[in-house]
């Protein structure tokens, strides 16, 4: 496999920076911040392009793009600051309804894959941190269909969602279920993260559902939210890389033009080095993320959750140290909501607070990679 | 491209096999702890490699090389450091090899690249001077014309493996007219000419490592200078291209992770192996990630190399980064051994350690001390900072 973009990447790279400065320039300044593309007009601009949803495979409603389309999609959103929605509401369901066999499923992907945001998923639970392997939630055989019980947290998109997957234990194992958001006994109760995005908490009190409502069985649901989740930190790793291109970006340009004590400050070394380490550490990250969107293409192999666990892990790191030096190095008005650089840290925070921490990543890597070592 | 990946493994296969055949199990033994095989064992591996035809794989064929693009000598390299080959006469081969062959006479490269390749001449590279480090243009050795001969005045130091080698290549001053890198030349010099001294410089860990020259009144022919008067600092830059993909050094942290992998099954960390415990696994994990990372981004460099012909300041990105890693990894190793990282190297030569503590506990400071110099030589950390800085952020 390639590193450098293939023509199709180019392509697709070139109609998002066209598409997002658009949006950006045509943006209001909302409560002072930064102007920002509207999520709603940009997702529906990128899915009439056929970007948005061209990761996913043709069946549903994608064009096979496949990784390293999505790595240059969610690279591309990191560099613009938007709450475009692209992991919550397209990523983690689509890799589940694009698993599935069910023609309700496929429906969903399609609209998905137009830049709608119908599905949210909720496996997330409290105190669980990132372990999704034993939820408290409970789906028990009611007739011929299902009972559940339980609470969810930290449902990104959750606050707009039509249609929710829940992960359920069932048996020994974890069940994933469609689960509309008017059920009677779901309630859905939003909440705003650090960086201003809604998300949602449910509390699921004896929530019945038909037999059909059930997307994966008790056998499966722990390993599609194993892909699902890396996939998700995939495109995390892939947003924070293009969150770090475009935040040191502007950072070298303003070295560039501020003068203190009659200079630039670009012309103290002190700056430069700092810049130059910051890059040095983007490259390690840029090389990483495309190791494990080569990875990823070739399929969903041990190598490639090492791969993308490791990229995450750097993305975490990097993404919060490019964040922080930008921030520092515009000075005072780094500060301002109105600058909007500090945009970089709030979001690269949520996306570590939601995937999970360069600690817990590391700790992936290593089972992944002893796993790879031991089947050799 | 599955024709170029069975190609690719049936290469690696054969360089398996090479290594298996003739790599004496001590010769990797000693390379794998990093440290010097010795110069018998040296010219034995260095004939072994010639007799195979892989003495000199980047050089033109008339004198030896392999014909191989850069894809396959990039392989080449990985896999002989994968199976603990050791890097013999990298001065001749990678050094004044190839500089003889893109800028030497044809009676220079008749004479020299042969006793190169056969280590008949061991070579070592006279380019710092006291007062010109980093600074490398600074330097004041000065040679001047008298008939067929220039008499050599000045002092080299930083001499690594001077004091195992009888020639030296080395940059002189012959102008002090204009831009100062304009008035420098390239010299070939045998060490054994009347008027040259050493001096042996020990390192801070007490192994003889570095050398400084002196060189008083010292004759050396015209006939040994390489290319024309004062175009010797374009020729001492032109090193090959292929040879700055490893400016990363990844192939020596790889094996610096394999060795802290076995040694993190044998270590034990309260009465459980290392490899247990969960701050250990934390740090592996950081070694490990930073070294894939770093492996990436050579292959990205690969990729350019073939693409483009060069990888331009993006071989600053790999040296900044590839030197810490290989630092970090050093240290991890000595933290794991804890206590037994305490005895020097020397400790080995007797039999007061025997089956106390790791064989691979040898020599584990002294890589570590020995690794604070890559940062400093070769264009310093903070010289790649500035190139980084000025060659692509533009600042």
């Amino acid at each position: 496999m390639r590193f450098a973009a293939s023509e199709d990447e180019v392509m697709v790279e070139d109609m998002l920076d066209r598409v997002l400065s658009a949006a950006r320039d045509s943006a209001p300044r909302i409560d002072g911040q930064a102007p920002r593309p509207a999520p709603e007009e940009l997702r529906s601009k990128l899915g009439d392009l056929g970007v948005w949803g061209a990761w996913l495979p043709d069946s549903a409603g994608g064009s096979d793009g496949g990784p390293r389309l999505l790595m240059t999609l969610a690279r591309g959103l990191g560099r613009v600051p938007a709450h475009h929605g692209l992991i919550g509401g397209c990523v983690l369901p689509g890799v589940l309804l694009a698993r599935s066999r069910g023609a309700e499923a496929a429906a969903l992907a399609r609209r998905i894959a137009t830049g709608a945001m119908p599905v949210a998923l909720a496996a997330m639970e409290p105190g669980a941190r990132w372990d999704m392997s034993a939820p408290q939630t409970r789906a028990e055989r009611d007739g011929d269909g299902y009972r559940l019980n339980g609470t969810k947290i930290h449902v990104a998109e959750g606050a707009t969602a039509e249609t929710f997957i829940l992960s359920a234990g069932e048996g020994e194992g974890v069940s994933l279920f469609l689960v509309p958001a008017g059920t009677p006994g779901l309630t859905v109760a939003a909440y705003p993260a650090t960086d201003g995005s809604q998300w949602a908490s449910l509390r699921i009190s004896d929530v019945t559902l038909p037999a059909t409502a059930r997307l994966a069985g008790p056998g499966e649901g722990a390993a599609w939210l194993e892909q699902a989740f890396t996939l998700a930190a995939f495109a995390a790793a892939s947003e924070i890389l293009g969150s770090c291109e475009a935040a040191l970006r502007q950072t070298v340009e303003y070295l560039g033009t501020r003068e203190q004590f009659g200079k630039a400050l670009a012309a103290n070394q002190a700056l430069q080095f700092r810049a130059a380490d910051l890059h040095t550490d983007i490259e390690m990250l840029r090389s990483q993320v495309l190791g494990a969107a080569n990875a990823l293409s070739q399929g969903y192999s041990l190598r490639a959750r090492s791969d993308v666990a490791a990229a995450m892990a750097m993305a975490v790191q990097t993404g919060d140290l490019v964040a922080r030096e930008a921030i520092h190095l515009h000075g005072a008005i780094g500060m301002t909501r109105e600058l909007g650089i500090g945009y970089h840290l709030l979001r690269a925070d949520v996306l570590s607070r939601w995937l999970g921490s360069a600690e817990h990543f590391r700790a992936t890597f290593l089972r992944a990679a002893e796993e790879e070592e031991e089947a050799a | 491209m599955n024709m170029q990946m069975s190609s690719e493994a049936a290469f690696r296969a054969e360089i398996a096999e090479f290594c298996k055949q003739n790599l004496d199990p001590e010769m990797r033994r000693l390379s794998d702890l990093g440290l010097s095989v010795g110069q018998d064992m040296a010219k034995d591996w260095q004939q072994r490699l010639v007799a195979r035809g892989w003495g000199a794989p980047a050089w033109d064929a008339q004198w030896g090389g392999a014909g191989w693009d850069m894809r396959k000598l990039f392989i080449f390299e990985e896999e002989m450091a994968a199976h603990g080959a050791p890097q013999v006469a990298t001065f001749n081969i990678k050094m004044i090899g190839p500089i003889l062959q893109a800028h030497g006479d044809a009676a220079q490269q008749a004479h020299f690249l042969p006793r190169a390749l056969r280590m008949d001449d061991v070579w070592c590279q006279g380019y710092s001077e006291p007062g010109a480090g980093s600074d490398l243009a600074s330097l004041q050795t000065r040679a001047e014309r008298d008939g067929d001969d220039y008499i050599v005045n000045g002092t080299k130091i930083w001499t690594s493996g001077g004091h195992l080698a009888d020639h030296m290549f080395c940059l002189v001053r012959t102008s002090r007219e204009g831009r100062r890198q304009g008035g420098i030349s390239f010299l070939l010099t045998d060490l054994a000419t009347p008027g040259i001294t050493r001096r042996p410089i020990r390192h801070f860990y007490g192994a003889h490592v570095f050398n400084q020259f002196f060189f008083d009144n010292v004759r050396v022919p015209v006939a040994n200078r390489v290319g024309q008067e004062n175009a010797g600092w374009g020729i001492a830059k032109s090193l090959l291209e292929h040879e700055r993909l490893f400016s990363a050094r990844h192939t020596e942290a790889r094996r610096k992770l394999g060795r802290l992998t076995r040694l993190s099954r044998e270590v034990k960390i309260g009465n459980r192996p290392a490899i247990e415990d969960a701050q250990f696994r934390d740090d592996l994990a950081k070694r490990m990630i930073e070294l894939r990372a770093l492996e990436n981004a050579t292959m990205r460099a690969l990729e350019r190399l073939v693409d483009d012909g060069g990888i331009g300041p993006y071989a600053s990105v790999l040296k900044l980064r590839g030197i810490e890693v290989n630092q970090r990894l050093d240290r991890a190793i000595v933290q794991l051994l804890g206590p037994d990282a305490l005895p020097a190297e020397a400790a080995w030569e007797g039999d007061a350690l025997d089956g106390l503590i790791p064989d691979e506990a040898r020599n584990a400071a002294e890589s570590r001390y020995w690794w604070r110099g890559p940062a400093i030589a070769g264009g310093s950390q903070e010289v790649q900072r500035t190139i980084i800085t000025k060659h692509i952020l533009n600042l």
